[in-house]
């Protein structure tokens, strides 16, 4: 395989909210959602983001995509830096870089039809006569596997699953070059779920889009992930290629967020241990010194308590990148 | 390709509004409603065909004459016939209602989406703006202002419709504030639609609805208002005939209790309106109801 080209890189990403208390709205904090993450994505590739609700995944999705304003750090998207760029710039580049949405009720407008809905994105970026647009929507309508027909409809006519596969539609309508999907199957039935994702990983295929997955069924992102991201309170804990993240953790956090997964196979199932964690997730607001796993993680030293770990690659050469944000992990492996 | 779509226009099924209309056909009271204020409103039009007299001459040989063949709902103290009156008032009425809401709707609209789309300093201003207005002694202003002016049917609906926007204003606001969370709002974003594309396309649609309401029952209460202004002289100025100043002509206690021609026809036309425009007004939230859209 030749070296993979860079899409997104995103460097010491930081997003705050501040936090106001008293009659004078005097700022006394912030929620540290994302506090300092690198990672780059790969041309093709699907990088699956996951961690606990509330870590800061979807932040960082739309921080990525300018729909979050930053705190610091870059985002560079093919070759041009894109932190912090004028909106009225941003949105000439939102035709290459979409979203789809976890909730498949609140991300259609009710007022609009599946028409207007999906062929706003080119209407927005000018793309075509109406007559050509029009051709298009029904184009994408079909395939996302739904009749094209249905372009004078209303989004309360449809399904969760057919809502979802609507936002799809959008997204791809301009045929953008990368796309993050917050979520997309969280909000459907068990039995939706697999149809979804499966026609997401089509459509890669066919469009060679890269996708930003974020999630926290494991199953799900080990289904349809290249490469895995862990978060934790804002930080990235691991990221490797989808096997050495699912078979071979280095982080102890990783390593408890897998212990409670069932696996299929039965051998390996009753060998599992579940590793319980103690305690509760602390508040991005302030977040632990040092390692910030470290009120919950069985291994941790003084120099956890104390040290931030950098995010290190442990991999030999030659070998896929695998890294790591842990002082103990080559001990641990 | 034309093919399929003119295909496409054939099957194109029924539109949002005609949904809504469904849904309110099957509120009976909403109907009851309806088709009173359209006789209401048919009458008031009409009325110069409807009756052989005239609103405003007096005929001083037949004064509190009660009613008769000729005269229907019996005469007023100067020899007007009732009938006539109580149906030229329903112009005057229901038009400071209609021209008051109007007021109103298009201000606190106007307010409300400037506080709600821009929001920070703008918002807390007009908010403060708004507060004051909502809680302006209303009596106190109205009688200055009646007073510095002296009464006329374009002062009450302007009167009218600068004290009620506030509640408008501030559903608009609050719808906006609300709808800017939606994940649809995210995703125009995402696309690259611009604000303010996203406030006229996005958000403002999706408050229509609430409007409706808020306005149908603005209309309700603009017409209680010009009621009780005309019936304490501050409003509509006689001669010209007005439900509230009607109702001014029986305050003494004898045509209260001997003469109700005199007061009940311009009360009851107060009544019926209200209640039919609440009816209306109960009817449109039901059929515009934004959660039948989810
Ligand atoms: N607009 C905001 N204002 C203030 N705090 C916010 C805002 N958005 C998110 N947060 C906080 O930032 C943190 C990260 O939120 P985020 O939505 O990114 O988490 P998440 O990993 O996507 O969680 P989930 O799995 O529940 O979607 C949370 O503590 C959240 O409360
Ligand atoms: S750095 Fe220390 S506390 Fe953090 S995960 Fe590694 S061992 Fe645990
Ligand atoms: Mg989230």
């Amino acid at each position: 395989m030749s070296t993979p080209s860079t899409l997104v890189q995103v460097t010491d990403l930081k997003v705050h909210f501040p936090i106001y208390q008293g009659v004078f709205r005097r700022q006394v904090g912030a929620i540290k959602a994302v506090d300092g993450v690198s990672f780059s994505i790969y041309k093709g590739e699907t990088l699956g983001l996951v961690g606990e609700s509330g870590c800061g995944k979807s932040t960082t999705g739309l921080a990525i995509l300018q729909l979050q304003a930053l705190t610091g750090g870059q985002i560079n998207f093919n070759g041009q830096d894109i932190a912090g760029i004028d909106e009225s710039q941003m949105r000439k580049m939102r035709r290459h870089m979409m979203m789809i949405f976890q909730d498949p009720y609140s991300s259609l407008n009710p007022r609009m039809t599946i028409g207007g809905i999906i062929g706003e994105p080119l209407s927005v970026h000018q793309i075509g006569t109406p007559q050509e647009r029009a051709e298009r929507v029904q184009e994408l309508l079909r395939l996302v596997g739904l009749n094209p027909a249905f372009i004078n409809r209303y989004p309360h006519e449809f399904s969760g699953g057919q809502r979802q596969r609507i936002g799809i539609a959008r997204a791809l309508a301009t045929n953008p070059s990368f796309i993050v999907a917050d979520e997309p199957i969280s909000a459907l039935d068990v039995s939706i779920q697999a149809q979804v994702v499966n026609l997401l990983d089509d459509l890669k295929k066919q469009f060679g889009l890269t996708y930003l997955f974020i999630a926290h069924d494991l199953s799900m992102v080990r289904y349809i992930s290249d490469r895995v991201a862990v978060m934790y309170l804002g930080k990235v804990m691991e990221l490797g290629s989808r096997n050495n993240v699912f078979d071979s953790p280095l982080h102890p956090y990783t390593r408890a967020l897998l212990s409670a997964v069932p696996v299929a196979n039965p051998k390996k199932e009753r060998a599992r241990q579940r590793i319980i964690l103690e305690g509760d997730v602390p508040s991005p607001a302030n977040p632990p010194a040092g390692c910030r796993f470290h009120p919950r993680c069985a291994f941790a030293t003084q120099e956890c308590r104390a040290q931030v770990p950098e995010l290190r690659n442990l991999s030999t050469q030659g070998k896929p990148e695998h890294w790591v944000a842990c002082h103990h992990a080559e001990k641990l492996a | 390709m034309t093919t399929t779509i003119a295909k496409l226009e054939k099957i194109r099924p029924e539109s949002l509004w005609s949904k809504a209309w469904k849904r309110f056909l099957r509120h009976k009271l909403a109907l009851f409603g309806l088709s009173v204020m359209a006789v209401l409103l048919f009458t008031a039009i009409a009325a110069p065909v409807l009756t052989p007299y005239s609103p405003i001459k007096q005929d001083l040989r037949n004064l509190r004459k009660a009613p008769t063949a000729e005269h229907m709902l019996g005469t007023d103290g100067v020899g007007r016939d009732i009938l006539t009156r109580v149906l030229h008032a329903g112009r005057i009425s229901l038009s400071v209602g209609l021209v008051s809401v109007s007021i109103s709707a298009l201000v606190g609209i106007v307010i409300g989406v400037a506080a709600g789309y821009v929001g920070g300093k703008t918002d807390m201003l007009l908010m403060r703006l708004t507060d004051m207005v909502m809680t302006f002694p209303s009596l106190v202003i109205i009688i200055t202002v009646a007073a510095a002016t002296g009464p006329s049917v374009y002062n009450a609906m302007l009167i009218i419709g600068l004290l009620t926007w506030p509640s408008i204003a501030r559903l608009v606001r609050g719808q906006f504030l609300s709808l800017r969370t939606q994940q649809f709002v995210t995703a125009a974003r995402s696309i690259g639609v611009s604000n303010w594309e996203i406030a006229f396309k996005h958000i403002f649609p999706n408050t229509i609805s609430s409007i409706t309401v808020a306005i149908t029952f603005g209309m309700a209460t603009s017409i209680l208002m010009e009621a009780s202004l005309s019936f304490l002289g501050l409003g509509v100025p006689p001669p010209t005939p007005s439900w509230g100043n009607m109702l001014r002509d029986a305050q003494s206690m004898n045509i209260l209790e001997g003469m109700p021609w005199i007061w009940l026809p311009p009360g009851i036309m107060i009544a019926l309106s209200v209640l039919s425009i609440n009816f209306i007004g109960d009817g449109l939230r039901d059929a515009l109801d934004p959660r039948s859209l989810l």
